[in-house]
């Protein structure tokens, strides 16, 4: 590295090792140079140590006290940040019994629809093919077993959610504080939201949006009742 | 990469320590707190103590950074260490707290106080500081006293390394202005 006398500032400025050893080497034939780095490295030595003796300490035996009575209160922690491993079974359970029968009875209709279609009734409208799935007394049959075990595992799983809807019933009912109004007021919602759609369906059965929607409410349901129990559990 | 975090021990484990100190911050737990001022107060207070020179100045900012860390939590975003991250609000309320008060040219009398062997030089070198401007001040005791890195320093002040090793030079360019006036002639750098 190419090193003159005029850049043994920089050197010292950029702590640089590299340009730092060619000041060094540069120094050592170059006697005002020599003179400057000795006198530098001797002041900053000394300033080093004196300055190291600036750190002060003392006792402070009051700061800690002061300082954790003027923090905030910790917060209530929120709720619906939990997770508990039952809920997380039992909503895996419900969802898959729930999509299996709807896709069970999705399956049962579409073949029986796809056999009967002669080539012409490719242009068919949609109903007049649904109407013949329903002509054939042996997949007509299969479709009302499938849509029969998806109206028994929803009125079971309906029959669970009422069952934790009375355990969270007195949290929700006794507790004034502004966290359970939330609650209330979520699943008055949700109630209402559930009951037009199982309205709407009554009349589609098949429609598989309309049965993906109404088990995501009852999943919200089940998780919002879990987390009232679970806040009310924790609280008392 | 996760910058090291300002500690005493800049290991893995110290590392790790910064970042359960900072979950617990987070999420409002004063043990958190407890746990930062414990491994920090000590140094928070001697780097507010050398900028303002007062006990009770010192403590009151120590106190109020840690309230300040608690407002703004939700801002600190990673990029730096935590008690990195806390060093700097404690500089910047140090720098407050001076710029607040009426200039002092005087090193106050409680920073009088012997407590090494060479008294004298040391108070020269307080009365020196007090001539350095705010950020050749904070570089300066930042790395010279509380033995910072740069990369430590520059994250505090929120400048490059470069910028912190810059200003270290001129502080201590200034300083032996100030206290070795006398030096055979250094002709460059003086």
């Amino acid at each position: 590295m190419s090193f003159d006398c005029s850049r043994l500032e920089e050197a010292l400025r950029e702590e640089d090792p590299g340009l730092l050893a060619a000041a060094r080497e540069h120094a050592a034939g170059c006697a005002a140079c020599r003179k400057d780095l000795e006198s530098w490295h001797l002041f900053t030595a000394t300033l080093s140590s004196t300055a190291r003796e600036l750190k002060h300490e003392w006792e402070s035996p009051d700061l800690w006290t002061r300082i954790d009575a003027a923090l905030p209160l910790r917060p209530q922690a929120q709720p619906a940040q939990r997770r508990v491993l039952g809920d997380w079974r039992l909503f895996a359970t419900a969802a898959a019994v729930l999509l299996l029968s709807v896709a069970g009875a999705w399956l049962a209709v579409r073949p029986a629809a796809r056999r009967q279609q002669p080539p012409q009734a490719l242009r068919q409208p949609p109903s007049e093919v649904l109407n013949a799935t329903f002509s054939n007394p042996s997949r007509q049959f299969l479709t009302e077993q499938a849509l029969k075990e998806v109206q028994r595992n929803e009125v079971e799983y309906v029959r669970s959610l009422d069952r934790l809807a009375k355990l969270a019933g007195p949290a929700l009912g006794g507790d004034p504080s502004q966290l359970m109004a939330s609650y209330r007021e979520k699943l008055t919602l949700l109630d209402a939201a559930i009951a037009d759609l199982r309205e709407n369906r009554a009349h589609n059965m098949l429609n598989a949006n309309l049965n993906t929607e109404l088990l995501s409410l009852y999943l919200e349901k089940q998780k919002t009742l879990h987390e009232v129990i679970q806040y009310a559990s924790q609280s008392n | 990469m996760q910058p090291e975090p300002v500690s005493t021990a800049t290991d893995s484990a110290a590392r790790a320590t910064d970042a359960e100190v900072c979950e617990l911050c987070r999420r409002g737990d004063h043990a958190g707190y407890e746990r930062l001022y414990r491994a920090h107060g000590g140094r928070m207070k001697s780097i507010a103590w050398n900028l303002l020179h007062n006990h009770e100045d010192a403590e009151d900012a120590v106190q109020e950074t840690f309230l300040k860390v608690h407002r703004s939590i939700h801002t600190y975003s990673g990029q730096s260490a935590f008690s990195t991250w806390v060093y700097r609000i404690l500089v910047n309320t140090c720098t407050d707290y001076q710029r607040s008060r009426k200039p002092q040219t005087e090193v106050p009398a409680e920073s009088l106080v012997a407590r090494a062997p060479s008294p004298t030089l040391r108070l020269a070198l307080e009365r020196a500081l007090a001539d350095l401007n705010e950020r050749q001040r904070a570089v300066f005791l930042l790395a010279e006293v509380e033995g910072l890195t740069h990369g430590e320093i520059a994250a505090i002040l929120s400048v490059a390394p470069g910028t912190s090793k810059g200003l270290l030079f001129e502080a201590r360019r200034r300083l032996r202005e100030l206290l070795d006036p006398n030096t055979g002639p250094v002709r460059r750098f003086r």
